[in-house]
């Protein structure tokens, strides 16, 4: 009875481990009184569970009740008084937290402990967020490890003991091969699991609140609008490409284009909601507008989703061509739709992604697109003006601005601390550097209207969240964005894109210059000297990386530093594109999400048989004795002088006495050893092991 | 093996999944669904841990009980009310221990590699007749309680439950007819004979056997013997079904117990007296043979 008692206890101290060490990382984020009702739980659950006070069994269950209670209501006070949401995150994590410690603090029996354990493993799941690098592997191995102990042993009529732990290692790197696999070849579907929703095909509506409607850019801008849209994660449209999927960073979801500002906020043309005006400049049919465009490349098709705005934009890929039921192209080259959207909308487009052209301006356009604010941003105007003196051609004054902008090292936040005045673009561009995107694209503006060159800004969203190894993007206020459009009389209006001047490019819009510098090069667009002016951040970049590569190889912890490196790379970065690029150079052709579970499971089957066998086949035990022999045998065999077949050992002996004398009486030692282990009763493990020895020394001297 | 257990024979495994085994696959797609999510390769690699030690388990779980084979069993018939104690040889046929294992959902001991082992395996005898051949199915969810495998080991062989041994009143003891075997009770010892079924073991002369090293009994001369003893079915009229079966249980037990000849006469069965072991279970077997009847006609 002792012991069984024991070994209950010693179950739900592994329980208690586990369940200590999930809850540690959490500890941190509670309020104090949460915190303390944890600590309570845990440490008065084993003093109840071994019935340390002198009570009877069912006094016991009532206090463990009356206890479990108190705490519980605590907890829940503890939330009331907190005044907060009660549907957060935090709360929920939270929550589970201490409905963890205190069904811990209130079982009594092992079997009441599964909840806590798998309840457990989770947390420790959760608990991972706090952490990072290689501490989050350690911590998230050590966790497994921690659990397979303590299901183990509530399973196992055995006391947990080292033996336990050694097992759950054994059982974690068995299990390391199949991980391994999974690993590689398991479509990785990246959440969140809104969107793996639309992945598989379900009808999800786009469903955003009423009141966030409102929240896109719509008739005026101001600094800090866009940073502020940036923070939110309300879904704007949902686009599948037909075919492949062009780079994110390469993809302008066109919407509101706003023509006048006023030292502080760019607004749209009067009249810009006139649905009559809007028709009536707007370009009629599809041939239309592309005979305005002077150079075109990059043709994408895509159906899209657009989520309900109150508004006419569709935000339709920029260039637009195609043409859609219920829509028009404005004379902006906005899509817009004839009526405003209050529920989702779908609609069939073409996009050209490189282009520049459209109608000629007139004087009275001109006037408008050059149009600089009174009394604001001296300096800015100036230095416009100075490029117009110093440079004759468009081409070149805004090829020196990317130079300017790309050498000055300017940089973008999300919370610029630039204040709202009338000249607060001078203050970015001469003084902080660093500012959001607004102040970068309505500089860039105003420094090309007072060069003489007609500018307009765009406002909308740039890139999307490719839902990997589908063709599918989702759009979200995250990915607003403003940029910049100017006129050239030669070729019209061309996109200018300042931020890819100023922040260093990831590594997908590195590609995607390649991408457009190979197009571009076939092509002989005048957009080369873009690409070579993008090449200069790229190059500084790739310095840095470079560097600080030999920076790490000349610690001279070399092995670790590839060791570290390796995992970041396989394990924490191992992404969708990487997934992809492995399984080309494997010889895959065709990888999309479903031909990977395909192979994941081919994979997983073909394990699941291998392991069978290999657990079922055990290799017979082998008798060392016997092992030591061959070994000398196989020694003795160079020189022809091996024990026959059938031939006693003491044969053999006489034999080798005649053969070899010299090496007769080693020989004799050791076989005279086997003699005697063979054939004369009991041996120590002390004689095999010094047999063993023996065999190996005269083996080696053979 | 009768033809029903033959059919249950071919039953031989099943592995199914565990409310445990739920309970973790509902943790990994809850780790997954994480994983997804948060885009976390770390989780994502800590579901694909788990997948692994669950197929890992699934195969350890049949191989743990795959390579146990059923040497022998023995059993002892016992009373109603009593447990019979199935004594069942086991070994390992495939050089690994088996742990954890539950025969007939009873824990019973691990069998170590290479080894024979026995299990005593106890089950409450609650009703005195023939107890039917059945097959003893071991089971066991080692490692980690996922998955329960199950198969049958040894078939447990027929056996007999005599009635509870009961006595309401004491028996009557009838003497009818000749003094069929006389009991040699008598005054001077006259020889030994040698043992055979049926003598009265108090007469056994443990001496002679220590000398000669066989069963002798000691025989008296000019004595005679106790008269034998008949049973009857008729001397139980007074109580109730059950009862008179029970009290019949109790006299045969202790008339051979006493060394004493008794004859039992049943409803259609018949056993002249006699004092012998093989005697005494063929009266223990008609008694236990008697036919059940229901409550409300148990008193006849």
């Amino acid at each position: 009875m002792n012991v069984q008692m024991s070994n209950l206890k010693l179950k739900f101290l592994g329980v208690m481990s586990l369940l200590a060490y999930a809850l540690l990382p959490h500890m941190g984020s509670l309020l104090w009184e949460q915190s303390l009702i944890v600590v309570l739980a845990l440490v008065l659950g084993p003093l109840l569970q071994s019935s340390l006070l002198a009570i009877s069994s069912k006094s016991l269950r009532v206090v463990q009740l009356v206890i479990t209670m108190g705490l519980l209501l605590s907890a829940v006070i503890s939330f009331f008084m907190r005044g907060e949401p009660w549907f957060t995150g935090d709360n929920f994590v939270a929550s589970f937290v201490i409905i963890l410690a205190l069904k811990w603090l209130e079982s009594r029996e092992a079997r009441e402990l599964y909840f806590v354990v798998y309840g457990a493993l989770i947390l420790t799941a959760v608990s991972s967020r706090y952490l990072s690098g290689l501490a989050v592997l350690a911590y998230l191995i050590f966790g497994v490890l921690l659990f397979l102990i303590a299901l183990h042993g509530l399973e196992s009529r055995r006391r947990l003991s080292l033996q336990s732990g050694l097992f759950a290692l054994k059982l974690f790197a068995l299990a390391l091969p199949l991980t391994a696999m999974l690993f590689v070849t398991f479509p990785r579907i990246q959440g969140p699991l809104w969107d793996l929703g639309i992945v598989i095909g379900l009808p999800i509506s786009l469903v955003v609140d009423q009141g966030d409607r409102e929240k896109g850019i719509k008739a005026t801008l101001r600094a800090g609008q866009v940073s502020r849209l940036k923070q939110d994660d309300a879904p704007v449209l949902v686009a599948e490409f037909k075919n492949t999927t062009p780079y994110k960073s390469r993809l302008y979801w066109r919407g509101p284009v706003f023509t006048h500002y006023d030292g502080t906020e760019w607004r749209l043309d009067d009249g810009w909601g006139n649905r009559s005006r809007l028709l009536k400049q707007a370009f009629k049919g599809s041939g239309s507008l592309e005979k305005t465009l002077t150079a075109k490349s990059e043709l994408v098709s895509y159906e899209a989703r657009v989520s309900p705005n109150n508004s006419r934009f569709l935000y339709a890929l920029d260039m637009p061509v195609g043409r859609s039921t219920e829509s028009f192209i404005s004379e902006d080259f906005q899509m817009l739709g004839i009526r405003k959207l209050f529920a989702e909308f779908n609609y069939g487009q073409k996009a050209w992604l490189e282009y520049s052209g459209g109608r000629p301006l007139t004087v009275a356009q001109r006037e408008k697109y050059t149009a600089l604010p009174d009394d604001s941003n001296p300096r800015l105007v100036a230095w416009g003006q100075q490029l117009l003196s110093n440079f004759s051609n468009t081409d070149e004054r805004i090829q020196a601005l990317r130079v300017h902008l790309a050498e000055g090292e300017y940089s973008l936040t999300q919370t610029p601390e630039i204040e709202e005045s009338a000249n607060s673009l001078d203050e970015f561009f001469f003084d902080r550097k660093e500012g959001g995107i607004e102040h970068l694209a309505s500089t860039t503006a105003i420094v090309l209207r007072a060069a003489d060159i007609p500018t307009r800004l765009v406002s909308g969203y740039r890139g999307g969240s490719l839902i990997a190894l589908t063709n599918f993007i989702v759009v979200r206020q995250a990915n607003a964005h403003v940029w910049v459009e100017a006129w050239d009389d030669k070729n019209g209006w061309s996109r200018i894109e300042a931020k890819d001047f100023v922040s260093p490019p990831t590594l997908e819009e590195k590609q995607a210059a390649k991408a457009q510098a190979k197009a571009e090069t076939k092509a002989e667009s005048k957009s080369a000297a873009v690409t070579q002016s993008a090449a200069k951040p790229n190059k500084s970049s790739s310095n840095a990386s470079f560097k600080k590569k030999t920076l790490k190889r000349s610690t001279g912890f070399g092995w670790l530093n590839s060791l570290g490196s390796g995992i970041e790379t396989w394990i924490f970065n191992y992404n969708p594109d990487r997934q992809i690029e492995l399984m080309q150079k494997s010889g895959f052709t065709k990888i999309d999400w479903k031909s990977l579970l395909a192979l994941a499971a081919l994979g997983l089957l073909l394990l699941f048989v291998l392991y069978g066998v290999l657990i079922s086949v055990r290799r017979k035990p082998q008798d060392p004795v016997a092992v030591a022999f061959e070994r000398l045998n196989r020694a003795l065999q160079k020189r022809d002088l091996q024990c026959l077949s059938q031939e006693c050992p003491d044969h053999w002996l006489l034999r080798l006495q005649t053969l070899v004398p010299q090496l007769y009486p080693a020989l004799e030692a050791v076989i005279n050893q086997y003699i005697d282990i063979r054939y004369r009763g009991t041996v120590s493990a002390g004689q095999i092991k010094e047999f063993n020895r023996d065999i190996k020394r005269l083996s080696a001297m053979l | 093996m009768n033809d029903q257990l033959k059919s249950g024979w071919k039953s031989v495994f099943r592995v199914s999944l565990t409310v445990n085994g739920v309970g973790f696959l509902c943790s990994v797609l809850v780790l997954f669904l994480f994983a997804v999510n948060y885009n976390s390769n770390l989780l994502f690699t800590l579901s694909f841990v788990l997948i692994g030690v669950m197929i890992v388990c699934f195969w350890l779980n049949i191989i743990n009980i795959k390579a146990i084979k059923g040497m022998t069993v023995n059993v002892q018939p016992v009373h109603e009310g009593q447990y019979l104690e199935y004594k069942i040889d086991v070994a390992d046929e495939g050089k690994r221990a088996h742990l954890d294992l539950m025969a007939n959902s009873k824990p019973v001991s691990d069998v170590d590699s290479e080894q024979q082992q026995q299990w005593a395996l106890t089950d409450k005898a609650d009703k005195r007749g023939l107890r039917s051949a059945s097959l003893l199915r071991v089971s066991s969810r080692w490692p980690l309680g996922l998955f329960k495998s199950a198969r049958n080991l040894i078939e447990l062989p027929a056996v007999v439950i005599y009635p509870e041994a009961v006595a309401v009143c004491p028996p009557r003891n009838s003497v009818e007819g000749d003094e069929a075997h006389l009991h040699n009770d008598a005054d001077s010892l006259v020889g030994l004979k040698e043992y055979q079924p049926g003598d009265n073991a108090r007469r056994i002369d443990w001496r002679a056997m220590a000398r000669l090293e066989q069963l002798q009994v000691k025989l008296f001369d000019g004595g005679s013997g106790d008269a034998s003893v008949w049973l009857d079915w008729d001397d139980t009229k007074d109580m109730n079904y059950e009862q008179r079966i029970s009290s019949l249980c109790r006299w045969v037990i202790d008339n051979h117990t006493q060394g004493a000849e008794f004859g039992l006469r049943l409803p259609g069965f018949g056993a002249a007296p006699a004092n012998s072991y093989s005697h005494l279970h063929q009266c223990l077997y008609q008694l236990s043979m008697m036919p059940h009847q229901v409550k409300s006609e148990s008193k006849v």
